[in-house]
């Protein structure tokens, strides 16, 4: 149905018409009778599988068929399976292997022809799943067995870079090879999705995946404690610092290439944000029950961040409410004087991973810190101390950040009438605000002032929604 | 050719039961899609207001046999004799309503409430695919029939939360590349399950960037327009408000390129028009300009008239004004 020209149709002359009627006929008697045979309307053919696999290339996207073809290896791999373990047979085992084998190198030529059957990949994820299941089997029962299900999966990827060079976007395939490295060993995805980078600047699936496995791979990896102790905020990086840095170069030659595409501008922005400081930057309003806290950022997963001290008495806290940037901490009501507030990470203080794969990403790069309150006659003044590591680290992220927006800016020199550099460069500035209203809060304007400029040169470009939304966007502040 | 105004499909529709597509190899192998053509092709003439162009014979008749494609799991089959799955149940659903015929919704409902698994997600059938498309099947067909008690509607819009990526767009599992059919299978879900909070500017910015130079949205960065992604998207869109951020009339112009002059729409100009694909460009057509072109407006959320939804009772709430 899709990308099928219509001259194609058209030109069939009568007798080709004819043959395709004989062959859909074909077809329906066919199944007519596969169905009879489904509901044991008629006696099972002999070879079911033979039967089922004929069916299949006659019909390859009719699920029903499947599910039969299913229904019948699942009752010879019990079958097998039990005389294995009984009797340690050879021939079950030798059974067993052949099942496998022919069942995958049939999906295989089903594929070629249709690549993007959900049907099809379906049924191999099936077939990898009782290969895993029987693979065990052989394990417990024989240890040096022939059958090697790593070599089998080894070359299950081996298909997808194959099919892959076929239709290097075909989703399919992309999401088969990423569901084989979560129930297997890993493939080496840093290196294949690198090289069909390589291979062409255009494959936004490849930076997808890309970016997936640097998550992935973080989460998996032994050493992030030892990171996070080392590095703080830089540890939660999905990559080292000057990996990021090295795979930005990356991108950025990608950008310069192809300035007019929009996937190579999405994973440029995945870099340049994946690591967003978040802190405390002032402290809003002191009452006898509750304290304002504003935030560089709009606030989220912070309930169990803050503990209270009125002089050296801990305070028990009722609720933390959320609005925009600020966090509203209420507690018991009473005579307050001096406060100290502590913000808590708990990532640093326990190394506790759970917060890391929490789905809100921003709220794990919280930064500790330590407010001191003082209230006098006129109110109250604050300090609020950060240690020096920390601080350090969000002075990295300023830099890189920086580096990023001047290479937007030579990009835009090249593209004056390109939409996709200047959104880029909005994005930028954006994080570099948040950025900078933990370092020194009296500097963001010139951001802000920077940015409405650029605004108005987007929109000179692209009088559209989205140019003025983010021109209303940078107005607001 | 180059079309402005709106081709009558009203012919093509009507004969394509009579299948003068008997002729393609296409017809028969989609035997098993049947339900769904169905769906598509009814759902395609109710858009253009000409229901009753159907005799009462013909409605009958596609009752009968959409009955006969219920199972004893309360599921339906893409056609007689096929096996049950959550897709080809919830055609067979919006199918009944359009041809106001009574299932066994009962079983139906059982049947698509047993799909969901323990971490809020659906699978197709027993054989444990699992997919957005899915939830959004489930989510719509146990909305229509009443029955969202039988399911755990906040772990099914927490699961397609897991769909979505770092571009702001929607896959169709967890880590899958955003796509924009995606976008409206799980927009949709979340507008079911009642809990949009999620970053709507950003997937705002993503949609904004599927529009291609010649009016029509690609469904992925550097990829081809396709007539459907307009269905998919700017239905999307309208559920979240966000109609503006698209150059609506360039979109309107793609869909109308799209027709062939003798009737239906293809996915890109000059190409095959088929049944599909004249649905959604229809369909999107009724939400971009749906009075111009004397259009029955398709609701965004369930992709039905909203004149029949207006009936349904447990769909009434969740219709735009
Ligand atoms: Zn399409």
């Amino acid at each position: 149905m899709h990308g099928q020209s219509k001259s194609k149709t058209e030109t069939l002359s009568e007798e080709e018409i004819k043959q395709r009627a004989e062959k859909g006929q074909q077809i329906l008697d066919s199944l007519h009778y596969f169905f009879k045979v489904r509901k044991n309307q008629v006696n099972q053919p002999e070879d079911q599988l033979a039967f089922s696999e004929l069916m299949a290339k006659l019909c390859p996207e009719i699920a029903t068929i499947y599910n039969y073809r299913r229904e019948v290896l699942q009752t010879k791999f019990d079958h097998l399976g039990g005389l294995l373990k009984e009797s340690k047979s050879i021939d079950a085992y030798k059974q067993l292997l052949k099942l496998i084998q022919s069942e995958f190198m049939l999906i295989a030529i089903l594929l070629k022809q249709h690549p993007k059957s959900y049907t099809l990949w379906t049924h191999r994820q099936w077939m990898v799943l009782r290969s895993q299941e029987i693979d065990s089997l052989i394990n417990s029962i024989n240890q040096d067995d022939q059958f090697k299900l790593i070599e089998a999966i080894r070359q299950e990827y081996e298909l997808c870079s194959k099919m892959l060079d076929r239709d290097e976007r075909n989703f399919h395939v992309w999401n088969y090879r990423n569901w084989l490295s979560s129930i297997s060993a890993f493939g080496k995805e840093d290196e294949f999705t690198k090289k069909k980078i390589e291979q062409n600047f255009s494959n936004f699936s490849a930076y997808h995946f890309r970016s997936k496995y640097f998550m992935k791979n973080y989460n998996q990896s032994e050493n992030i404690l030892e990171r996070i102790k080392t590095e703080q905020i830089l540890g939660l990086l999905p990559l080292p610092f000057n990996r990021l840095k090295e795979e930005t170069e990356l991108i950025q030659q990608a950008i310069y290439i192809q300035p007019k595409e929009h996937g190579v501008y999405l994973y440029h922005r995945w870099l340049a944000g994946v690591v967003q400081p978040y802190g405390v930057t002032k402290v809003e309003k002191v009452s006898n029950n509750s304290i304002t806290l504003s935030f560089n950022r709009a606030v989220t997963n912070v309930e169990n961040t803050f503990e209270i001290f009125n002089k050296e008495n801990a305070l028990k806290i009722i609720n933390v409410r959320v609005e925009g940037s600020n966090a509203i901490i209420s507690f018991e009501e009473q005579q307050v004087d001096n406060l100290k507030i502590k913000i808590h990470n708990q990532i640093y203080e326990n190394g506790s991973l759970e917060t890391t794969m929490s789905e809100d990403e921003s709220s794990k790069f919280l930064i500790p810190s330590e407010i001191d309150i003082t209230i006098n006659n006129e109110g109250f003044t604050f300090t609020n101390t950060t240690q020096k590591e920390f601080q350090d680290a969000t002075q990295e992220i300023y830099k890189y950040l920086d580096e990023n927006i001047d290479f937007i800016k030579q990009v835009i020199e090249e593209e004056k009438e390109n939409r996709f550099p200047y959104i880029q460069l909005l994005y930028l500035l954006q994080f570099k605000l948040r950025t900078q209203r933990l370092i020194d809060e009296s500097k963001t304007s010139e951001i802000i002032k920077e940015a409405l400029q650029h605004c108005q040169q987007l929109k000179k470009i692209q009088n559209d929604h989205q140019a003025q939304f983010l021109y209303d966007f940078w107005s607001q502040f | 050719m180059f079309q402005q105004q709106l081709v009558n499909h009203l012919p093509y529709l009507m004969a394509l039961d009579k299948s003068k597509d008997l002729e393609s190899i296409g017809y028969y192998l989609s035997e098993h899609l049947k339900v769904a053509g169905g769906y598509w092709t009814i759902n395609a003439i109710a858009c253009l207001n000409k229901l009753d162009d159907i005799s009462e014979e013909k409605k009958q008749q596609l009752s009968k046999w959409l009955k006969e494609c219920q199972n004893q799991d309360g599921g339906f089959g893409g056609n007689t004799n096929h096996d049950s799955h959550i897709t080809n149940t919830h055609y067979a659903i919006l199918l009944s309503f359009l041809l106001n015929c009574e299932l066994d919704y009962e079983a139906a409902a059982k049947y698509v409430a047993a799909r969901q698994r323990k971490d809020g997600s659906f699978e197709g059938d027993q054989w444990g695919e699992v997919d957005a498309r899915f939830s959004y099947c489930g989510l719509s067909s146990l909305t229509l029939l009443n029955k969202r008690d039988l399911i755990d509607v906040k772990k099914a819009a927490s699961y397609i939360k897991k769909c979505r990526n770092f571009d702001g767009s929607f896959g169709g599992i967890p880590d899958a590349e955003s796509h924009g059919a995606y976008v409206f299978c799980c927009v949709g879900t979340l507008y079911l399950c009642e809990d949009l909070s999620f970053n709507i500017d950003e997937l705002s910015m993503w949609i904004h960037e599927r529009q291609t130079s010649k009016g029509g949205l690609n469904g992925r960065p550097e990829k081809l327009a396709d007539v459907c992604y307009s269905w998919w998207m700017y239905s999307a869109l309208c559920l979240l408000k966000r109609e503006q951020w698209i150059n609506q009339q360039a979109l309107e112009n793609y869909i109308l390129e799209c027709q062939d002059s003798d009737g239906g729409i293809a996915d890109r100009p000059n190409n095959q028009a088929d049944v599909f694909h004249t649905f959604f460009g229809l369909a999107a057509l009724s939400l971009l300009n749906g009075d111009k072109y004397q259009l029955n407006p398709i609701d965004p959320a369930f992709a039905l008239p909203k004149s029949i939804l207006k009936n349904i009772p447990g769909a009434s709430r969740f219709i735009q004004s």
